[in-house]
């Protein structure tokens, strides 16, 4: 029952269901009501009709004037009977034939006559002539009753099928009103994916507050990232100067005899290089935990071109791009240049003359970077794939690239894998990144625990 | 009392009632069969009447009892579903049935 549709629509139900029942329930007691005042009405005249058509005889016989005696009093067993008492003499109805009905005391009473038929009674005593006068007079309630049943029936059929379209009327209310509800997850998943930078707030006020909350939520994590990212930035700044000064320093005389201490403390400051580098780059990784928006691939992957091919100017060398026109990605755009400058910036290195970028149709992101370099012999294949992992054995700025690269890759869900280029000849570095939808949520920190373990693998 | 009631009540079974059949100088009066069947000598009318609805289906219409030759007959009248209206006569003191007919 964790549903808003399903809590408002079971409850309006309930109420439904209870206010009928009440409703019915009313209808049925003032339905028997209204039957029994007529009848008592009916029941009352008819014995003052028959005080007004009686008289007593000297005897203190009973005598009726018969024109003014309604003929279902003559009819045998009619369920219409009447009993006048006065001292000393009884007078029944000719429909009561051999039958007689219970002695009720004035008023109105329900018993069971003859034929076990229900009666309602009706007594009263009047003084007329001197003398005390009780008549009893009764009417048929089996027919009465089948009657109020037949009402009851139909006004139940009635108040069921009100019921039903009601609960139709109130479902479709429901669905409707809870549309926006709908429309916010939709936007949350475009979010997710990166096609939106924040939530609709164009939402009943109900929501507003929560979709404002989110909002907020969401921008303050933006700039979170952003303003750690800045720190780390200056951090790595800070940390570069000294680091070059202590590399400076091993190259005074003073060091020159002391070859072993020099190389120490050389190995230690490019180690402390290695590391604020690949930290830096994994702070950069955070990527995914911002919207970020979704990339125009052609677009970014040709300002990053002519970047690289800027730096290798003096070589000439010619980058073919394919791109389906239109292909955008949701990845952070400095992950991206990451990424992708690394791969561009080692096959420009290695090229005799030509890289080519190709981005491959399909879900996901899936990307080839080839050159017609020397390229990389099968056993080495191996070795390149695992400098991923070891830094502290690859080449000078080298390595580090792919390996920066395979970073971010991984941090998105995806992969980085190598070969020889089957056209080019050279090296072909091969990026797949999955789909935002397909990723596996709630391991945003794997790229962090694995620059931990590479950490303690070298110590 | 008898007396007087029987002196009364003919005058309640004028032709004019148009229910009630008309009363002939050999009907009982009701007051006599209540009196009748107190004393046990004829049978209770729901008596008679259960065995009239099992000669044939319909509702009470009109009982009479007539004394024909010194034997007290009752006649049941019975509203059968399909209009058609049914006499049943029975020996009033013995229950004995003596006829069932449709009404002419």
């Amino acid at each position: 029952m964790n549903s808003l549709k399903s809590r408002l629509g079971w409850g309006l139900v309930a109420a439904l269901v209870v206010l009928f029942v009440l409703q019915a329930a009313i209808i049925h007691v003032s339905v028997g009501n209204l039957f029994r005042d007529l009848m008592a009405e009916q029941l009352e005249h008819n014995a003052e009709a028959l005080l007004a058509a009686m008289s007593v005889g000297p005897d203190r016989s009973i005598v009726l004037l018969p024109s003014q005696v309604d003929p279902v009093f003559r009819r045998p067993l009619s369920g219409h009977y009447f009993r006048i008492e006065v001292p000393g003499a009884v007078l029944y109805s000719r429909s009561l034939w051999d039958e007689d009905f219970p002695v009720a005391p004035p008023g109105l009473y329900r018993a069971v006559g003859p034929e076990g038929r229900p009666l309602l009674i009706f007594t009263r005593r009047y003084i007329a002539r001197g003398l005390p006068i009780t008549i009893s007079v009764t009417d048929d309630l089996a027919a009465v009753a089948r009657r109020i049943r037949q009402m009851q029936v139909l006004a139940g059929a009635l108040s069921l099928s009100f019921l039903a379209l009601l609960v139709i009327v109130q479902r479709a209310i429901l669905v409707h009103a809870l549309r926006p509800l709908d429309r916010v997850h939709q936007d949350m998943a475009e979010l997710e994916r990166g096609e939106a930078a924040r939530v609709t707030e164009e939402v009943p006020e109900e929501i507003l507050p929560l979709v404002l909350a989110f909002n907020r939520l969401a921008g303050s994590m933006a700039r979170r990232v952003e303003r750690s990212r800045t720190s780390l930035g200056n951090l790595a700044h800070a940390i570069k100067t000294p680091l070059s000064l202590i590399r400076q320093a091993t190259e005074s005389p003073e060091l020159a005899a002391a070859t072993e201490l020099r190389q120490h403390i050389e190995d230690q400051a490019g180690r402390i290089g290695t590391l604020v580098e690949r930290e830096l780059s994994r702070a950069r990784l955070a990527g995914e935990a911002t919207p970020g928006e979704r990339l125009d691939l052609e677009r970014e992957l040709g300002a990053l071109l002519r970047a690289v091919q800027a730096v290798h100017r003096e070589r000439d060398i010619r980058i073919d791009m394919r791109i389906p026109a239109g292909r955008t990605f949701a990845i952070d755009r400095e992950d991206f240049l990451e990424l992708f400058g690394n791969l561009l910036d080692n096959a420009c290195k290695w090229a005799v003359g030509r890289v080519r970028v190709t981005v491959e149709d399909g879900r996901g992101l899936v990307v080839a970077v080839e050159d017609d370099g020397p390229g990389c012999p099968p056993g080495e294949l191996e070795n390149i794939a695992r400098r991923g992992v070891r830094l502290d054995e690859a080449a000078p700025g080298h390595g580090l690239g792919l390996s920066i690269a395979g970073d971010v890759a991984e941090s998105y869900g995806g992969g980085l894998s190598f070969g020889r280029s089957p056209e080019l000849g050279g090296f072909v570095a091969r990026v797949v990144l999955p789909d935002p939808a397909d990723r596996v949520h709630g391991n945003p920190m794997r790229g962090a625990s694995g620059a931990a373990e590479a950490v303690r693998g070298e110590t | 009392m008898a007396a007087v009631l029987a002196l009364a009540l003919p005058g309640v079974m004028l032709p004019g009632v148009l229910l009630a059949p008309p009363a002939w100088a050999g009907d009982v009066d009701h007051s006599r069969v209540r009196k009748l069947v107190e004393s046990g000598e004829i049978r209770p009318l729901a008596e008679l009447l259960r065995r009239a609805q099992e000669q044939h289906q319909g509702e009470l219409l009109e009982a009479e009892i007539e004394e024909e030759g010194g034997k007290l007959v009752y006649e049941i009248e019975l509203l059968a579903p399909n209009g058609e209206v049914w006499e049943v006569y029975f020996d009033a003191r013995s229950g004995e049935l003596l006829k069932v007919a449709r009404e002419d």
